[in-house]
């Protein structure tokens, strides 16, 4: 093999990971595009940036999260929390800067308060943010008795408004800033290589001197920032903060990081494979909601397309391992 | 696994130990039981008390299974739906006019089919659980929502078996899904604790790498402990509908939390390897207990669902604050 043909493939195994995905989104508009004819049109598109504008921003979050080889189940309830939260203050006292201060200081309480149990109490992070996945939930649908606030606020209307053709609005400046400070907390600061000692191996990061323990706060901390930011953006799509805002959110931002090629077990992952794994996911729910399907079938369509893809995405990645042990065996 | 005993004493020491750990737990719902006697006088009255050991049957069915994926460091957060699936495919068979008990077989096949698959999915190609079974929840529950719907979502259970599941008194006038929860329990302690296969689950769990040297095959493991808890699932689902004398669309939703929540209760950590069942029994009847007091009490049911979570969070860090190990 030449040394140009050896390099491209190289260079093709190193992204099979993304490839895969991106193959599988292919794959989902060709079927979608059967269907509904106007599934790539421009208003469509931004119509699944806008709507998913809150899965993507909560992502942003539980890629780091991942990275550092945890789980983060609580994003979905946290969202449903202090959306009411926020619906309540609003109606109580009318005024809009004091409820987004409530949704984002009440994200902020509740995570940094699960982040100090996981780091600190040293207890899994699966059964606490599943502990908060639940009460936060209950707590929702307790304090607005399942009913639907509406928030009529200018204000906050205001940043899923747009302001500039029809695209920008300050739902997507939202959305670039958290991805970009993401990427750059991740790949140019010490948070972000910490962030990857700790999750390809804790013990050793302790040993080399890191400080494990407030890295680990920080990454739910900076979830849980991020959370209350999404769930203002939803809120201010949806007008008022209802029982299902935020539904099922924290499953799709892990399924999508994870589909898009990141290690559940941590130690490495990038923010284009998180990218990738939103498109799948964003395409796909766009998609089964265009089909005029009932919920029952949505649910069953979604479950199996997302356990087939997952499991296509673990096989490439097998084969990915053993082409590199291959390719450098050769060298 | 435990460490290799090296004399009688330290094997009289740890079992000192857990006879302390077991009291503990056991101390909790007996403070439990004379506290919510002691607030609401409805308590510890006798239908009261037979109606917690029914609703207790559920979770205690469910948390044989979940204890059984704990025990090899897994979780099952599909046996909610499992469960749902499971209530579905009896009333509907039972509505079309088969017989009970191959109805209650298909159940149990249909659930044995996803348990497996779900261990499958997660031991031969290495997918983390939570997130396989998150996604095999929305499946299944997509699945048996199909087929509800052709019943306008709404089926009653009207059979006499059913029926005695749900009212029977089997001996000592005490209901017959008391004998039940004890039938299960005694087979799945026989099973745990005298057969190769309960010893290769704890060794397993508590530490793969050393099980697959000694030449177990860790997945075929890690997968039967899945179908354990589709089985489980299953009985629970049937229980459930002839319990609720109905399926509709809510049955079974959450109720793996309450599972969990009986497990960790139970003092099972999710590293895997350690813990008892019948610990996660007395951590089912605590939770049946609380469940009962708040539906005496008139608690919301969406304040019911935060309390449930809230005690998830207070049985860690009983555990965390009263074992050696992390939770």
């Amino acid at each position: 093999m030449s040394i140009k043909a050896k390099k491209y493939v190289t260079t093709i195994i190193k992204y099979m990971d993304i490839l895969t995905i991106l193959l599988l989104s292919a794959v989902l508009v060709l079927f979608f595009i059967n269907r509904n004819p106007k599934f790539l049109s421009t208003s469509n598109l931004t119509n699944i940036v806008q709507q998913n504008a809150a899965l993507i921003i909560v992502s942003v979050g539980t890629t780091f999260v991942v990275i550092s080889g945890n789980m983060d189940l609580s994003s979905g309830s946290l969202i449903v929390l202090t959306a009411c939260m926020t619906g309540v203050v609003f109606r109580a006292t009318g005024n809009i800067w004091l409820g987004m201060i409530t949704c984002i200081g009440v994200a902020m309480l509740i995570s940094t308060m699960n982040a100090a149990l996981i780091a600190y109490g040293k207890i899994n992070a699966v059964i606490i943010t599943l502990s908060c996945m639940i009460w936060a939930r209950g707590l929702a649908l307790g304090i607005t008795g399942s009913k639907s606030i509406p928030v009529p606020s200018t204000v906050l209307q205001r940043i899923y408004q747009p302001f500039w053709g029809s695209f920008f609005n300050i739902t997507f400046i939202l959305v670039v800033l958290c991805m970009g400070t993401g990427w750059f907390l991740l790949n140019r600061t010490k948070f972000g290589r910490y962030t990857k000692a700790i999750g390809e191996n804790e013990i050793t990061a302790q040993l080399a001197g890191v400080n494990t323990k407030l890295v680990k706060f920080g990454i739910f901390a900076f979830a849980g920032l991020l959370t209350g930011i999404a769930s203002l953006v939803d809120l201010s799509r949806l007008g008022s903060a209802v029982a299902m805002i935020g539904y099922g959110m924290e499953m799709n931002a892990v399924v999508a990081v994870v589909i898009g090629g990141n290690k559940l077990s941590g130690g490495e992952g990038s923010f284009a494979k998180t990218l990738c794994g939103l498109l799948f996911m964003c395409l796909l729910s766009n998609g089964l909601a265009t089909l005029n399907l009932m919920d029952s079938q949505v649910y069953l369509l979604k479950g199996m397309i997302i356990l087939i893809a997952l499991a296509i995405q673990r096989g490439s990645n097998l084969i990915r391992l053993r082409w590199l042990r291959v390719l450098n065996e050769k060298d | 696994m435990t460490t290799i005993r090296t004399s009688a004493e330290t094997n009289k020491e740890e079992r000192f130990k857990g006879v302390v750990e077991t009291l503990g737990i056991f101390l909790v719902a007996v403070v439990l039981f004379v506290l919510f006697s002691l607030l609401t006088s409805r308590f510890s009255s006798q239908n009261n008390l037979f109606n917690i050991i029914k609703q207790v049957s559920i979770v205690a069915i469910l948390s044989i299974g979940m204890s059984c994926v704990f025990l090899i460091g897994g979780m099952d957060l599909s046996m909610g739906s499992n469960m749902f699936l499971s209530a579905v495919l009896l009333a509907s068979l039972l509505e079309m006019g088969a017989n009970v008990y191959i109805a209650m077989l298909v159940c149990v096949i249909a659930c044995v089919v996803t348990g497996t698959l779900n261990g499958i999915i997660i031991e031969r190609l290495h997918i983390n659980c939570v997130i396989v079974t998150l996604g095999s929840q929305l499946a299944i529950r997509g699945l048996a929502l199909v087929l509800i719907e052709r019943f306008n979502s709404w089926i009653y259970v009207k059979n006499p078996v059913t029926r005695y599941i749900n009212t029977g008194k089997l001996a000592f006038g005490l209901p017959t899904l008391f004998f039940v929860i004890i039938v299960l329990y005694t087979v799945v302690g026989l099973l745990l604790y005298r057969t190769n296969f309960g010893k290769q689950i704890y060794a397993v769990g508590g530490n793969p790498r050393a099980a697959a040297l000694c030449g177990f095959n860790n997945a075929r493991i890690k997968t039967l402990c899945y179908t354990i808890s589709g089985i489980a699932a299953a009985l629970a689902g049937i229980i459930a509908a002839c319990r609720l004398g109905m399926v509709n669309p809510s049955v079974g939703s959450g109720y793996e939390f309450d599972a969990v929540t009986a497990v960790v209760l139970g003092g099972m950590s999710l590293k895997g390897g350690e813990g008892s069942v019948f610990k996660t029994l007395i951590g089912a009847l605590i939770v049946a207990m609380i469940s009962n007091f708040m539906t005496l009490y008139g608690v919301d049911a969406n304040f019911k669902d935060c309390a449930t979570g809230l005690f998830i969070l207070l049985a860690v860090l009983f555990n965390r604050f009263t074992q050696q190990h992390s939770t």
